[in-house]
């Protein structure tokens, strides 16, 4: 919530609100669900937890922090389910390039048990609010590699994706990195910047809210890649081969 | 230091979604430019011929310093820097459009490994470091072309060479005599 701006707050709440119910109305109209299920069930999720939130800070504003990193911890793990979307649907048409990415993002998730299992663990014997934000921030991180894992992986394989997809993907990667940021911040200086990091979040996540409802309005097709084959020594040693050819050269020229 | 690694995360989050976003925006612009490549390409492979003799000649021809000596008995000192310059000019064009070639050949084969299903890590790795050799050694050419000339580097190599042949031949002297 942003405190000390009641009407800048409610102005954001109340577009954050319009905004996902846009958006989720424009899935439902031009049949995006299916494409992109585990992205609009986590809009869905976000949209009632607005309304739940809007509630609780208008009738009862003494749970509302306590409920608010309930629900925020509830939102880090959905957010998990918009990266596994950019990969599953980014990569369904390259198995080439999605097994790379599966031993990355595997590597990413047992980083992300350890991890979770630390925090906890730390968290057994005093919980806090800045246990919870410790470990939203490690969670944030955790998601940030694997986002980048499959950026490194779209930008070397030149992977085609669609319009709607890198809406996805640009909103919640901008989402994930000033979300890291304002936690981190909180973590470190306390009290006295949440009032800015929470202004600051908000507006991005409008923001980001903006870009989905633009970028995913209507369907966009599915770049298509050719038929997955099989065969890849092949390509391994044609490469090889060529890469050789012209290493000869240079060799050649260095006299070696 | 989780805070600094945090920080850091978010910037080179930034700066990969920046890269991924300008890349997407200038794809046809890219793709003009990588036609205008291939096409630039194939005009250089059709005049300096792609045939693998042809190109070693061509090689060997403006590494050599064959053109210099011959230059050099002219005694014009204008004809020889031109000449140096020239040779530079068009040695550095080469380890460019190598460069640009171990690219294209990298490129190539990513687009052709994203659809296989058979895709191996280790084959990736393995001729990923490859390239990065490839990548270094045309580094390396590149900066004793640009300090020494063509036929400069070839003479440091010459030199190199017979230095370390003698260095050999006197610790097998010293070895027989020590045998002896």
């Amino acid at each position: 919530m942003v405190t000390g701006y009641p009407m800048v707050a409610l102005f954001v709440w109340l577009a954050g609100i319009v905004l996902e119910g846009a958006l989720l109305y424009r899935g439902w109209r031009a049949s995006q669900f299916c494409k992109f299920p585990l992205f609009y069930s986590y809009i869905g999720l976000v949209f009632l937890q607005s309304i739940f939130l809007y509630v609780v800070g208008t009738y009862y504003p003494p749970s509302y922090a306590d409920v608010y990193w309930a629900l925020e911890f509830v939102d880090v793990f959905a957010g998990c389910g918009v990266v596994l979307e950019i990969y599953r649907v980014g990569l369904q048409e390259f198995p080439g390039a999605a097994r790379l990415a599966r031993n990355g993002l595997l590597l990413v998730f047992f980083l992300t048990i350890g991890r979770v299992l630390l925090t906890a663990q730390e968290g057994s014997r005093n919980w806090s609010t800045m246990m919870t934000i410790q470990l939203e921030r490690d969670m944030r991180f955790v998601e940030i590699a694997a986002l980048l894992t499959l950026l490194v992986l779209f930008l070397c394989y030149a992977i085609p994706i669609s319009r709607n997809l890198r809406g996805i993907l640009f909103g919640y990667g901008l989402f994930l990195g000033i979300n890291i940021l304002n936690l981190t911040l909180m973590r470190r200086f306390g009290a006295d910047v949440q009032a800015l990091a929470s202004y600051v979040q908000s507006f991005t996540y409008i923001f980001v809210l903006g870009v989905w409802t633009v970028l995913l309005w209507s369907p966009s097709l599915q770049t298509a890649s050719g038929a997955p084959a099989d065969g890849y020594q092949g390509i391994l040693q044609q490469t090889n081969s060529r890469l050789g050819k012209t290493r000869s050269f240079v060799r050649g020229a260095l006299g070696l | 230091m989780m805070t600094y690694f945090s920080v850091a995360a978010a910037l080179v989050l930034f700066a990969g979604l920046a890269v991924y976003i300008l890349r997407s925006k200038y794809e046809t612009s890219l793709l003009g430019a990588r036609l205008d490549d291939s096409s630039g390409a194939r005009t250089c492979a059709a005049r300096c011929g792609e045939d693998v003799h042809v190109a070693g000649r061509v090689l060997s021809r403006v590494f050599s310093g064959e053109d210099e000596e011959f230059v050099a008995g002219l005694n014009s000192s204008r004809l020889e820097r031109l000449l140096v310059q020239e040779r530079k000019r068009l040695a550095l064009h080469w380890v460019t459009r190598k460069v640009v070639e171990a690219r294209g050949i990298m490129r190539e084969h990513a687009q052709a490994a994203r659809t296989a299903r058979d895709l191996q890590i280790s084959g990736e790795l393995q001729l990923f470091a490859r390239y990065l050799e490839l990548r270094a050694l045309c580094g390396l050419l590149f900066i004793l072309v640009t300090a020494f000339g063509p036929a400069g580097m070839q003479r440091l190599a010459a030199e190199t060479d017979a230095r370390l042949l003698r260095i050999r031949g006197g610790r097998t002297s010293t070895a027989g005599l020590t045998a002896g």
